[in-house]
């Protein structure tokens, strides 16, 4: 099977590196004769419209006014002729195998596939620390999803890379318009409602120069909590897996959600502060306070995300509206981890049930609830579930399970002891 | 008098574990499956392991790592996965008879490695060209230049596998030593990954003081250490550079190991943790990995000994004055202060007062003078570096 590919590549005032962008395009091993390329102008004014595409592609230029990257996709999206969908950012270099692997990838799974490929991040911008940090948050995301029996999730999903058959790109609508960050996520969790799958393709590389800043990334978490809480009226089912859900673990991140919610004045001090302090910081090479610091300024504008969008509104009301309003008792199924860890996969498979109760014989285990929005439960995530979040409550229950089946030959052998030596026994009941 | 190396599995527990005579002690390696999981030093009494130490060692150990072993086993080992080639390289200098302990070791690895390379640094005759003829499979490579990270860095020049596997010569590793190592890798966060190194013999006092006072050992539990909340500076703890692996790419990405640091130089060792310092610093994570067992022959004499520990206190404040210098890390200077007034003035301090168990005075002195000279030593030899003369 040889699909038609056709690659969407939104682009914003960047024009040099996307000319190397599509530079690589041209080196693909996929025949060129089946890759076609749409570059949508997204209010661009450095004359990215006028660029000469490389000759040996078929690639068009669709120019529109500033409207944001998921309505720059959709409407290359709309005029599309391939099979597949490619989305590639724009300051992507692919490497020459990145669309056979997509491909290939999607020849092996089923025609409701979402394919997420792999991108390097070569950080320009900023000082070493926040390089270094840049660096391995980026590899952390794609670590998870090779590891084995990862559970894909919504938050898996990357527009920067990734591709999907056309056909449910349309079906599903496309790139919700009205957001300007994790539409990526969005789109993911409408995917695996609609039943599809996730996957992560890693031969399907690219790399990018990473430009983002401290700057840029307050920026882009304060678009981030704005988005949560567009994601939460939306979809008030994922509500658990949402940051916002969580209440502030310590006390000095409950006081940076009150200042960030309630008392902005006090937070723009803070705000200050914290932004000389972290750059003294990296100055110093303080690499463990400066990452303290850091996080606890993320923290901060994410909560200022979600108080632009509440707009004025209290946040305890809005999670009385959209938070869990009650708890759905919902009849799980048990499975018994006594069988061995391989019938038990296969038992989950068998049960193609949303969550599980674990049970050791007659000792709890541990219960994986529902989530809406992951790829459905099946066995091969068990032994990743059991050596992480369930290791402490698997090994107590391990123990106390040896305890209870297995009384010591000793205990039966006392019964037969001589103990109506009455006396001594009376003794001890009047101590006690 | 000198300490019994033992090993011990749990699964054939010996009623008495036999002690070869002239031995007063024993350092014990307990062995669960195809892991180390503890290490005892026990007293050795009428020719034999004292069973009653040994049982409350059993005891205590069980107790900790009970519900550990309970999970191990009723998920079985990780699930086999794919992992890059490894090219195991042995970075020599004039010690014939060591390297050739080494190879023969390397040779029982299993799974075999993808190669094996000798680097044979500023030799002086052909001796260590002859052992590595004897073994098949091992190719020899000289690199005239001398100083360890020269070899380091010639190996990762002439590796063909995608990680590069380090044991000195004077270790023998485990067969099971660079399969555990590579899993590490697995990850492709991870950079680095260093192994459990355990005595091979205390035969001496020199022996037994090193293995008591700078263990290479670094416990038996895997620890992963994250580019991302790490100091970058507290290297120590990580492992050293006997036992462990990179990634070969830390050649170009990183620029590897820093030819003006470790033995060969004036700056005497430093080299293995300056570099675990600066790829925890470019954002990535380093893995200790305890079942990477590799056994390692310490200096047998008091003067060797005392090099050594000077050596050691030269090294860590030309890793740190190159920190401060080239790296404009300002911390290093706290870190290196705090290090000496907590560590070093410390030790000296108890060793003043003579307490027993207490180390010699003229291990802690000898160190001490090893650290004062850390920062001309590595400014020497930084300067050689530049001007291309031999250190």
């Amino acid at each position: 099977m040889t699909p038609r590919v056709t690659i969407v590549i939104p682009t914003h005032n960047r024009r040099a590196v996307l000319e190397r962008g599509l530079e690589s395009i041209v080196a693909q091993s996929y025949p060129s004769s089946l890759i076609e390329v749409i570059v949508v102008a997204d209010g661009c004014t450095d004359g990215t419209e006028h660029l000469t595409m490389p000759p040996l592609l078929q690639a068009r230029m669709i120019a529109q006014p500033a409207s944001g990257a998921a309505a720059a996709r959709n409407a290359g999206a709309a005029v599309a002729n391939g099979d597949l969908l490619l989305f590639l950012d724009d300051d992507v270099i692919a490497w020459p195998g990145l669309v056979e692997a997509h491909v290939h990838a999607h020849a092996s799974m089923s025609p409701t596939a979402l394919v997420v490929g792999y991108l390097s991040a070569n950080p320009r911008n900023g000082d070493p620390l926040f390089r270094g940090a840049l660096r391995g948050w980026w590899e952390t995301m794609f670590d998870r999803m090779r590891q084995a029996g990862h559970r894909f999730t919504y938050a898996d999903v990357l527009s920067g890379n990734c591709s999907i058959p056309t056909r449910l790109f349309q079906a599903l609508n496309g790139f919700q318009e009205q957001l300007h960050c994790h539409e990526d996520y969005e789109f993911g969790l409408r995917v695996l409602k609609a039943g599809g799958t996730i996957a992560f393709a890693p031969a399907a590389g690219g790399s990018h120069e990473e430009f983002t800043d401290l700057r840029r990334s307050l920026r882009r978490k304060r678009d981030e909590g704005t988005a949560d809480v567009w994601m939460a009226r939306a979809h008030p089912d994922i509500w658990t897996a949402l940051p916002l859900s969580r209440s502030p673990a310590s006390r000095r991140s409950r006081l940076l959600r009150e200042l960030a919610l309630n008392r902005r004045s006090l937070g723009r001090l803070f705000d200050a502060a914290a932004r000389l302090s972290v750059s003294l910081l990296a100055r110093a090479r303080l690499r463990v306070r400066w990452a303290v610091l850091r996080d606890n300024l993320l923290f901060y504008w994410y909560w200022c995300g979600v108080a632009d969008a509440l707009k004025g509104g209290s946040f305890e009301s809005f999670r009385e509206q959209v938070g869990p309003r009650s708890v759905r008792v919902c009849e799980l199924p048990t499975v018994n981890l006594r069988q061995g860890l391989a019938a038990a996969m296969d038992e989950l498979d068998r049960l193609d049930a949303p969550g599980v109760v674990l049970y050791y014989d007659a000792v709890y285990v541990g219960t994986i609830a529902p989530q809406p929005w992951a790829e459905p439960l099946r066995g091969r995530h068990l032994r990743h579930i059991l050596s992480t979040t369930l290791h402490a409550p698997l090994a107590e229950a391990l123990a106390t399970a040896e305890a209870i089946a297995a009384p010591h030959p000793g205990l039966a052998d006392t019964a037969r002891l001589p103990v109506s030596v009455s006396g001594a026994a009376s003794d001890d009941d009047a101590r006690m | 008098v000198a300490t019994a190396v033992i090993q011990v599995h749990v699964e054939h527990l010996p009623a008495r574990i036999r002690v070869a005579a002239g031995y007063a002690h024993a350092y014990v390696v307990l062995w669960r499956g195809t892991e180390p999981v503890a290490r005892f030093d026990l007293p050795v009494v009428h020719g034999e392991v004292d069973p009653a130490a040994f049982a409350r060692a059993l005891f205590e150990e069980g107790r900790r790592n009970r519900h550990r072993w309970l999970v191990r086993d009723y998920l079985g080992p990780d699930p086999a996965r794919s992992t890059g080639d490894v090219t195991v390289a042995i970075c020599t200098h004039e010690r014939p008879a060591d390297l050739r302990r080494a190879l023969a070791a390397v040779q029982r690895l299993d799974p075999a490695p993808f190669e094996v390379l000798v680097i044979d640094n500023a030799p002086r005759g052909t001796e260590t060209r002859t052992v590595v003829a004897e073994f098949t499979g091992a190719r020899y490579v000289c690199e005239p230049r001398p100083g360890l990270d020269c070899a380091r860095n010639r190996a990762l020049r002439e590796a063909r596998g995608d990680i590069v596997a380090f044991t000195d010569d004077d270790a023998a590793p485990e067969p099971s030593w660079a399969g555990a190592l590579v899993r590490a890798f697995d990850d492709r966060r991870v950079w680095c990954a260093t192994g459990l190194t355990l005595a091979y013999e205390l035969e001496t006092d020199a022996q037994e003081w090193f293995e008591r006072y700078s263990s290479l050992s670094r416990g038996f539990r895997r620890r992963r250490f994250e580019g991302a909340h790490h100091d970058g500076l507290s290297v120590g703890a990580i492992g050293a550079g006997a036992n462990m692996a990179v990634r070969r790419s830390v050649l170009a990405v990183l620029g590897g190991f820093d030819e003006a640091l470790d033995a060969g130089t004036v700056t005497r060792s430093g080299g293995d943790h300056e570099l675990f310092g600066r790829v925890l610093a470019a954002g990535y994570d380093i893995v200790y990995e305890p079942a990477a067992v590799s056994w390692h022959r310490h200096r047998r004499t008091w003067p060797e000994l005392r090099d050594a520990l000077r050596g050691y206190g030269t090294g860590v404040f030309a890793l740190l004055t190159r920190r401060l210098v080239r790296d404009h890390e300002p911390a290093a200077l706290l870190h290196g202060l705090r290090w000496f007034c907590r560590h070093h003035v410390a030790t000296l301090w108890r060793a003043l007062r003579g307490r027993s168990g207490t180390i010699p005075l003229d291990l802690i002195c000898s160190e001490i003078a090893g650290c004062a000279a850390g920062p001309a030593a590595y400014a020497r030899s930084a300067r050689a570096l530049r001007s291309g003369s031999p250190r």
